[in-house]
C-alpha cells in the first residue's frame, strides 16, 4: 500500500497549498481587498409591478398601464472595440435620427463620440420609448449585439394611459398634480392597494457610472401584477351624459355642474360627469362635485319633508294650505315663493308647484311644538349618514339637530324646504333612488368586481342601506307627488307622451361665503337641479343633474337641469326598447351569421342559444368549422392530427394558436382579424418547433 | 434509536468526521441562505435550513443503509451500473434540464427529482474500476489484459461527461489514474497517460478557441481559464466572483467574524454551494477553515488505513477510489475559494447545499464504511480468507 500513502502525501500537500494561499491572500492582498470591500455597494431594487386596469362595466379599458422604456448605452463598454464603433457609429446615428426624429444624424454621432471619449457608461439615448420602438432599436447596428456586447441598457417602467382621455376622468382618477406619483384621486386612489400589486425585489450591485447590475437570477423576486377594477360605468352612457352636461353648462355659462346616472335595482353608477369651468373658459373634470360637494339642496329636499310628515300621518295629499300672497313670515324672517298668488291649495299642489310657503307651513304647523320629531323622521330615512362610497372624498351629509347650538327658531321652516342642511348630489340621488326602488335604499356602487388575471377576486352586489325607508302607503303617495311634478308641476316642460318621468326640481340660492344670501343684491347666485327616475311605472334608472351658478338669466332647476335629465333619459330609453322588447323574429328570412372555425362545443352552444338551425358534426370531433348552407349551418369536423398541419384558416387567433402550440409548432402572426393564410398548407407533415406564419385579415 | 446506534459499525473516526461535517454544513448553509430565504420565502429564514436538514438526515439514512450492505455486493452492482450509466449520460447530453447552458441535470419522471447524471456515473465507474483492477491483479502489468480493460471504460465515461461538465470529467479522470496507480498498473502506461491527458486538454482548449461552437460550454471554459491565467487583463465583471471570494477570505482573518455575520454572502453568487468555503473562512476564520480542511485529511487518512487493513483487493481499491474522489473534489472546491484554481462548479462534499449530490456523497461514504465494517468482522473472527472469491462463488448459483 505504499502507493496509497504516496497519494495521501499528495493530498496533504494540496491542503497545505490551499492554507498557504489563504494566508497569502490575508497578509499580502488583504489591505487592497478591504479597501475595495468598503466601496462595494448593494441595493435591493424594487421591480415595479404592473398596475391593474380600470375597466368599464363591459370590460372596456378606462385606465391601463403600458410598458415604456428608458434607453441608455454603455458607450465605453470594453466589448465594443474602437474599430467596430467607428465602423458603425454613422449607421447607428442615422437609425436613431430616423426613429426618433428629434436630432439630426450628426448630432447623435457627436453625442455618442463625446460620450465615448469621456468614458461614459450610462449615456441616455431616449426616454419613454414604446415597446415597438424598442424592438426596432434592438435591430440597430451595435445594439443588435445585445446587452453586453452592444452596450444597450433598457430600463423598463410603466405609463398610465387613459384610452378615453377625459371621460369620467375624476371618477376613474389620476395622479395629483401637486404630488405626482403619490396621491391619486377617484377609483385610482381608493383602490390603489388592489391596483398597484406587489413590487418584486432584485439584489443589485453598483458597476460604476450609476449603473446597477443584478447579482444573480436567484436573488430576484418576481413582481405580482395589480388587480383589475371592473367599474359599473357604461362608457357610452358616460360619453352621452358628459356631452349633455357640457352643452348645458356652456349654454348657461355656469360655474360648474354634475350629472349622475344610477341603476335603480343595483345601485350601480352607470355614468358620472363632473365639469367645472377652467380659467380658460373650458369645462373639465377638475373636482368630483357629485360626491364631494355637499351644499344646501333646496327644493329637492322637500321630498324628505313630505316623507316624514306623510309617514307620521300628519298630512295627506289633500291637506289644504294657504299660499296666499306668496310669502310667509317666521320670527321676522320672510320666506317667499317664486310665484305669488297660488291661493289655498292642497299639499300635493304645494309639492308639484314647489311652494316654499306651502311646504314650510305644513311642516311648521305639524312640528313647531316638537321639531325633534321632524328631525327623527329625517334620521329614520337614513340620509344623515355618509354612504361610505367606493371612492374617496365623500362629503359628510349635514342634517341639523335641535340639540345643535346653531338651531334657531327659523331652522324648522327653512330646513323643510332644503336650507340649513347639506347633502351631496349622490346622497340626494340615493334617497330618490330608494323611492324608485320601492322604498329599498341601496348604496351607490362604482365598482362591481375586482379581478386578478381575469379571475374574480371580489364582487360587489347591491348593498342595502335601509330595506324600507317608509311604509308602502307613504311610498305610493311619494310616487304620486313626484310624477305630479312632471305631469302638472314645475317640470312639466319635460313631460312626454312616450314614457313617464318622476322627479323634483330644485332651485336653491347659494350662500355667498360669509355674506349670507344677499337677498337684495343683484349678485344672487343659484343652483338649479333636477332629480328623478324613469320610466316611472317600472323605474330602471335614477338621475340627478345639478347646475351651479348659471349666468345667462335662466336659473330654475326646471330650466337648466331638467332638460339635461330629459336628454339623457331619452337616449337611455331609446336603447332600452331594443333590450327589453326584442323585435319579433322574421322566420321567413333567417340571416345565417358567418362564424369562424373553433371548438365544436362552442359553436353548437352559440347556434343553439341563438336558435339558428344547424347540423352538428360527429360529436367526437373537438374542432369544427361552420359552413353556410341554404337554410341551416352545417358544422364540419376539423381533423387535428399530431404531426400533420391542420387547416386553421377561418379560425380566430386564440383557437389557432392553441391548436398549433399544442402541436409544438412555433407560430408567428401578422395582421389583425381571423386567419386568412397559413404558411404550411393543411395536411403537410410538420415537425416540433417548426415555424408557421399566420396572416390575419378580414374575409 | 439506541438500536440503530448499536448497529452503527465501521470506522468510528469516519462517523465522527461525518458528524462534524454535517454540523458545519448546517451552520454554513443557514448563514449563507439567510438573505436568500428572507427575500424568496417571505421572511422565513429557516426555510432552506429546514429543507437542507431534511435532505441531510435522509442522506445519513442512506449512508447507514449503504454501510450495512456487504461491500462485495457492490462489485456485482458496478457492472449493471456501468451499463445503465452510458445511456443515462447520453440522454442528459441531449435533453437534460438546461441550467447555466450546461446539460448536466436529469429529471426523474415521476418523483420530479433532478440529479446530475455525472454523480451516478462517477460512483459506478469507480466501483467498476475497483472490480476490474482486483480481478486482473495477476496480469496487471500487461497492456492488453491489464491496462486496456481499465482505461477503456474510464475514457468512455469521462468523454461522455466532458462536453457538459469539464471539471467533473477531469476530476473523475484524475481519480481513475490514481486508482490505476494504486492498483499497480505499470507506471510506464500511467505516465504516458498523463502526457496524453495533458496534450488532449490543450487540444480541447485550442479547438474550443478556434472553432467557437464545437463545445456548448467552450466559451465558459476558456474565459474561466483566461481569467485565472491573466488576472490583470480580466474584465472587472468576470473577476467578480473571485474577488468577492477573496474579500471573504480576507475579512475572516484568523478567528472569523463569528457565525452568521457574513456580509460577503450577499455579494457572492451561490454562497451556499460553490463558494461555501469562503463563507466558512469569513465566519470561522482561517482556524475554522483549517479545521474543515483537516476533517477531509483525516477522512482520507482513515480511508487509506481501511484500505491497507482490508483483506481483498476490491475493498482497498474501492475505498481509495471513492475516498480520493471525494476528498479531491473537496480540495478543488477549497482551492477555487482561495483562487488557487480557476472557477469550477464543484461543490464541497457533505457541506454544500444541494439535494441529490449530498445523497451520492453519503452513499459513497457508506460504501467506505461497509468495507471497514467487514474488515472489523474479519479481524474479530481471526479468519483470513479471500473474501472476493468466496462471494463470487456464492453469487453464482450452481
Amino acid at each position: 500500500m505504499l502507493r496509497a500513502y504516496f497519494v495521501y502525501v499528495g493530498i496533504l500537500l494540496f491542503g497545505l497549498a490551499i492554507l498557504g494561499k489563504a494566508l497569502y491572500i490575508q497578509y499580502f492582498e488583504g489591505p487592497a481587498l478591504m479597501e475595495k470591500a468598503k466601496k462595494q455597494e448593494m441595493r435591493l431594487f424594487d421591480v415595479e409591478a404592473m398596475r391593474g386596469n380600470i375597466c368599464s362595466d363591459d370590460g372596456t379599458l378606462l385606465a391601463t398601464s403600458i410598458p415604456i422604456f428608458d434607453v441608455r448605452m454603455d458607450v465605453s463598454s470594453e466589448n465594443i472595440s474602437d474599430d467596430y464603433f467607428k465602423e458603425n457609429i454613422d449607421s447607428l446615428s442615422l437609425c436613431l435620427s430616423h426613429l426618433f426624429q428629434d436630432k439630426r444624424q450628426s448630432e447623435y454621432k457627436k453625442m455618442l463620440w463625446e460620450a465615448r471619449r469621456n468614458g461614459e457608461r450610462y449615456t441616455l439615448i431616449q426616454r419613454h420609448i414604446t415597446y415597438p420602438e424598442l424592438r426596432q432599436m434592438r435591430q440597430f447596428p451595435i445594439f443588435r449585439l445585445g446587452k453586453y456586447k452592444g452596450g444597450l441598457i433598457v430600463i423598463p417602467s410603466y405609463r398610465r394611459e387613459f384610452p378615453y382621455k377625459d371621460l369620467g376622468a375624476r371618477t376613474i382618477g389620476y395622479e395629483s398634480v401637486e404630488d405626482p406619483g403619490k396621491v391619486k384621486v377617484g377609483l385610482e386612489g381608493y383602490y390603489t392597494q388592489s391596483l398597484q400589486g406587489i413590487n418584486g425585489k432584485r439584489l443589485e450591485r453598483r458597476i460604476g457610472n450609476g449603473a446597477w447590475m443584478p447579482v444573480d437570477v436567484e436573488n430576484q423576486v418576481e413582481p405580482q401584477n395589480g388587480e383589475d377594477i371592473i367599474t359599473t360605468l357604461d362608457i357610452n352612457l358616460q360619453d352621452l351624459v358628459e356631452s349633455a352636461l357640457k352643452d348645458q353648462l356652456i349654454q348657461d355659462s355656469a360655474n360648474h355642474g354634475c350629472a349622475v346616472v344610477m341603476e335603480v335595482k343595483t345601485g350601480y353608477i352607470k355614468a358620472i360627469a363632473n365639469l367645472g369651468r377652467t380659467k380658460q373658459g373650458t369645462y373639465e373634470e377638475v373636482f368630483n362635485y357629485a360626491v364631494g360637494e355637499a351644499t344646501e339642496p333646496g327644493s329637492t329636499f322637500k321630498l324628505a319633508s313630505f316623507l316624514v310628515a306623510l309617514e307620521d300621518n300628519k298630512i295627506n295629499l289633500n291637506t289644504p294650505v294657504s299660499c296666499a300672497g306668496g310669502f310667509v313670515m317666521y320670527h321676522g324672517r320672510k320666506m317667499s315663493d317664486s310665484h305669488s298668488g297660488l291661493g289655498t291649495i292642497t299639499a300635493q299642489q304645494a309639492f308639484e308647484k314647489s311652494s316654499n310657503v306651502g311646504t314650510s307651513k305644513l311642516i311648521y304647523a305639524t312640528y313647531a311644538n316638537d321639531p325633534q320629531k321632524y328631525i327623527d323622521g329625517l334620521y329614520r330615512l337614513g340620509i344623515q349618514k355618509p354612504l361610505n362610497l367606493q371612492i374617496g372624498g365623500e362629503a359628510r351629509p349635514y342634517i341639523k339637530n335641535t340639540r345643535s347650538k346653531w338651531w334657531s327658531a327659523v331652522s324648522l321652516p327653512w330646513m323643510s324646504v332644503g336650507y340649513e342642511v347639506a347633502l351631496s348630489p349622490v346622497q340626494i340621488l340615493t334617497l330618490y333612488n330608494a323611492i324608485a326602488n320601492n322604498g329599498k335604499m341601496v348604496k351607490p356602487l362604482f365598482v362591481k368586481e375586482i379581478r386578478r388575471n381575469g379571475e374574480i377576486v371580489q364582487s360587489f352586489s347591491s348593498q342595502v342601506i335601509n330595506p324600507a325607508i317608509c311604509s308602502p302607503s307613504t311610498l305610493e303617495k311619494a310616487k304620486i307627488l313626484l310624477e305630479g311634478v312632471v305631469l302638472r308641476g314645475t317640470a312639466s316642460l319635460i313631460n312626454n307622451p312616450i314614457y313617464k318621468i318622476a322627479g323634483k326640481t330644485g332651485t336653491a340660492q347659494l350662500a355667498q361665503n360669509n355674506r349670507g344670501y344677499n337677498q337684495d343684491s343683484k349678485q344672487v347666485r343659484y343652483k338649479g337641479s333636477f332629480v328623478g327616475y324613469f320610466p316611472a311605472d317600472n323605474p330602471k334608472y335614477s338621475i340627478i343633474v345639478v347646475i351651479h351658478d348659471p349666468r345667462r338669466g335662466k336659473f330654475y332647476g326646471s330650466q337648466v337641469a331638467a332638460p339635461v335629465f330629459k336628454e339623457i333619459a331619452d337616449r337611455i330609453y331609446a336603447s332600452m326598447i331594443t333590450i327589453d322588447n326584442p323585435p319579433k323574429r322574421d322566420t321567413a328570412s333567417i340571416f345565417l351569421p358567418y362564424a369562424d372555425a373553433g371548438l365544436q362545443k362552442d359553436l353548437t352552444e352559440v347556434y343553439s342559444t341563438l336558435s339558428i338551425p344547424f347540423k352538428p358534426a360527429n360529436p367526437a370531433a373537438i374542432w369544427a368549422k361552420p359552413l353556410l348552407a341554404n337554410s341551416e349551418v352545417v358544422i364540419e369536423p376539423e381533423h387535428i392530427r399530431q404531426g400533420t398541419m391542420p387547416d386553421v384558416i377561418g379560425m380566430g387567433i386564440k383557437d389557432a394558436l392553441y391548436i398549433l402550440e399544442q402541436m409544438g409548432l412555433r407560430v408567428r402572426v401578422t395582421g389583425k382579424g381571423t386567419v386568412i393564410r397559413q404558411s404550411i398548407p393543411p395536411g403537410q407533415r410538420v415537425a416540433k418547433a417548426e415555424i408557421v406564419v399566420l396572416d390575419l385579415g378580414t374575409t | 434509536m439506541t438500536n440503530i446506534l448499536k448497529n452503527i459499525k465501521g470506522d468510528k473516526v469516519i462517523w465522527v468526521v461525518v458528524a462534524f461535517l454535517s454540523i458545519f454544513s448546517l451552520l454554513a448553509v443557514y448563514s449563507s441562505t439567510g438573505t436568500l430565504a428572507y427575500r424568496k420565502q417571505g421572511g422565513n429564514t429557516e426555510y432552506y435550513l429546514f429543507k437542507h436538514f431534511l435532505i441531510l438526515a435522509f442522506g445519513l439514512g442512506m449512508m447507514y443503509i449503504a454501510h450495512i450492505v456487504k461491500y462485495t455486493y457492490y462489485s456485482r452492482i458496478s457492472q449493471i451500473g456501468l451499463v445503465i450509466t452510458v445511456p443515462l449520460l447520453l440522454i442528459t447530453l441531449i435533453s437534460g434540464t438546461n441550467l447555466n447552458e450546461a446539460n448536466r441535470w436529469l429529471t426523474v419522471p415521476i418523483v420530479n427529482l433532478t440529479f446530475q447524471s455525472s454523480d451516478v456515473a462517477k460512483l459506478f465507474l469507480i466501483l467498476y474500476l475497483a472490480r476490474v483492477l482486483s480481478k486482473k491483479q495477476e496480469q496487471i502489468k500487461k497492456f492488453r489484459s491489464g491496462f486496456l480493460p481499465v482505461i477503456a471504460p474510464a475514457i468512455l465515461i469521462c468523454s461522455l461527461i466532458l462536453p457538459a461538465n469539464f471539471s467533473t470529467a477531469a476530476l473523475l479522470f484524475v481519480t481513475c489514474m490514481v486508482l490505476m496507480f494504486v492498483g499497480r498498473i505499470n507506471l510506464k502506461y500511467i505516465f504516458s497517460l498523463i502526457g496524453l491527458g495533458f496534450v488532449s486538454i490543450v487540444l480541447i482548449f485550442v479547438l474550443a478557441k478556434t472553432v467557437p461552437n464545437i463545445f456548448p460550454r467552450g466559451e465558459t471554459w476558456i474565459s474561466r481559464v483566461d481569467n485565472f491565467m491573466h488576472q490583470e487583463k480580466a474584465t472587472p465583471d468576470a473577476n467578480y466572483q473571485v474577488e468577492q471570494s477573496k474579500i471573504a477570505v480576507v475579512s475572516g482573518g484568523l478567528l472569523g467574524k463569528s457565525p452568521g455575520k457574513s456580509t460577503q454572502r450577499n455579494f457572492l453568487p451561490h454562497p451556499y454551494s460553490d463558494f461555501i468555503f469562503a463563507i466558512i473562512i469569513e465566519e470561522y476564520g482561517l482556524l475554522g477553515g483549517t479545521f474543515v480542511l483537516l476533517l477531509y485529511c483525516i477522512l482520507f487518512y482513515r480511508v487509506i488505513r481501511i484500505a491497507s487493513r482490508c483483506q481483498g483487493n476490491f475493498g482497498s481499491f474501492l475505498s481509495i477510489g471513492i475516498g480520493f474522489s471525494l476528498v479531491f473534489q473537496a480540495m478543488i472546491n477549497m482551492a477555487v475559494a482561495v483562487h488557487l484554481f480557476p472557477v469550477t462548479g464543484q461543490t464541497l462534499p457533505m457541506i454544500s447545499m444541494g439535494g441529490t449530490s449530498i445523497w451520492f456523497t453519503c452513499i459513497s461514504i457508506g460504501i467506505i464504511l461497509s468495507v471497514s465494517r467487514r474488515t472489523e468482522i474479519e479481524t474479530k473472527d481471526g479468519t483470513e480468507i479471500e473474501i472476493l472469491g468466496e462471494v463470487e462463488k456464492k453469487a453464482v448459483p450452481a
